[in-house]
């Protein structure tokens, strides 16, 4: 599979399917396909019954994934002002995607899904899910406005903004929490729900909360 | 403080911040820190602004300064975003010398510099038997110091010379120096009768810096 940029400022992915090849994607997301591609149904398994409408009704992640199968060449949108990142995974590399950034993935990498938990404060009860990837194969993905990545070594901690969290690797541990902001019961009550970030491994954040942005 | 502007759809700011240096910034902008950094609280009354000024702009209308700043300790880097396309700014405000920006779109500041909310312009619309006020809200920030904002959409910058006027609509005007006057004037929407709607515009009016941009 060929995976190519279509850039500007809402940008696309082009993906080259050799025969037999196949993607899958989030439904809904194709901007235009060969005729010669077909589309067919990849069902989410993980979690069985209550995982399933948990993830579904709650996280946002869909029942099906959609898998567009070649020759020819389909291309994907996320519909929002930002960049792509094509990712090549190595062999067991696990990457987590934040919910609705994944824009296509080669057949052969596994999908899974990673529940964050929430702060249980009012607003965060529930936390989200991010899309778990395990190499070998490419994937491409989308962030909203920019992207800004890193690297972090062992132990090294960074504290984001839930919006901002566009990947992550499996290694890196991602936790919700409160952080205060100033003493007292302002302090407590105006605290800021973040996520703080703990290496090793990479990370990329995005400049656009894209929940903030459909909003 | 050192920022650097990171992207250029949709910028975010990065400011690297030495052990014990402070800068203030509006609560929930921030995108990262690193784990040195320290986040507390700032009011208005610890920057010299009084509960009764503030209250009267939010009885005015949608004021959006919010009651307090975060403020962020270093050492170490913090990122901000505003979640909207535009242009970032880092401007270094010399001793004494004061901005007036457009309220929502200041990112961050140094400690050193003075902040002060004000009505940047006022009118009123007449709908029926009711009137319905209308204000530009502006961030007064004096130097020294460098602060750090942000554009929705694109930058056009002017020097306007003494008696030199442009006309902005209200919702483009994002800067202007406090020495250029600013009026609200009314123009007749084209092809309209005498008497038709009638637009809001601002006239501002040098000697000044001023600053509008192309999204809202």
């Amino acid at each position: 599979m060929e995976l190519e940029t279509l850039k500007g400022v809402v940008p696309a992915v082009l993906a080259t399917l050799a025969p037999q090849e196949s993607v899958y994607c989030e439904h809904g997301i194709m901007l235009y396909k060969d005729p010669t591609v077909t589309v067919g149904r990849k069902t989410v398994q993980s979690g069985g019954m209550f995982g399933s409408i948990k993830r579904t009704t709650v996280g946002g992640i869909p029942f099906f994934l959609s898998e567009f199968t070649g020759p020819g060449s389909v291309a994907f949108s996320r519909d929002g002002v930002g960049e792509i990142r094509d990712i090549e995974l190595a062999p067991n590399e696990v990457l987590d995607i934040a919910e609705g950034s994944l824009l296509c993935a080669e057949n052969r990498i596994p999908y899974d899904m990673l529940y964050v938990k929430g702060t249980n404060r009012v607003g965060r009860m529930l936390g989200f899910w991010m899309d778990r990837l395990t190499g070998p194969g490419k994937i491409a993905l989308h962030g909203y406005g920019n992207i800004i990545s890193m690297t972090l070594a062992a132990q090294e901690k960074i504290t984001a903004d839930y919006g901002a969290l566009l990947y992550k690797s499996g290694s890196v541990e991602a936790k919700s929490l409160n952080l205060p902001f100033g003493g007292g019961l302002l302090g407590k009550l105006e605290a800021y729900e973040v996520l703080e970030l703990i290496g090793p491994g990479k990370v990329a954040l995005q400049s656009i909360d894209p929940k903030k942005e459909h909003t | 403080m050192k920022a650097d502007t990171v992207g250029a759809i949709t910028p975010a700011v990065l400011v690297a911040l030495a052990p014990g240096e402070k800068i203030l910034a509006a609560h929930e902008i921030m995108l990262h820190m690193d784990g040195a950094v320290k986040v507390s609280r700032k009011t208005m009354k610890q920057l010299g602004v009084s509960r009764a000024h503030l209250m009267g702009m939010h009885a005015r209308g949608d004021a959006e300064e919010n009651y307090f700043f975060a403020e962020f300790e270093g050492p170490g880097n913090v990122t901000f975003s505003r979640d909207k396309g535009g242009e970032v700014r880092v401007v270094h405000l010399a001793p004494g010398q004061t901005v007036r920006l457009r309220s929502g779109h200041l990112v961050c500041f140094d400690e050193s510099v003075r902040y002060f909310p004000m009505v940047l312009a006022h009118w009123v619309v007449q709908r029926g038997n009711d009137q319905e006020n209308h204000y530009v809200f502006a961030d007064e920030l004096t130097g020294p110091g460098t602060i750090v904002f942000q554009s929705y959409g694109n930058i056009l910058s002017f020097t306007l010379g003494p008696t030199e006027a442009i006309r902005t609509s209200p919702e483009s005007l994002l800067l202007t120096a406090p020495s250029n006057g600013v009026q609200v004037n009314w123009l007749a929407s084209p092809g309209m009768v005498a008497g038709g709607n009638l637009e809001p515009v601002l006239d501002v009016r040098g000697p000044g810096a001023i600053m509008v941009h192309s999204g809202v």
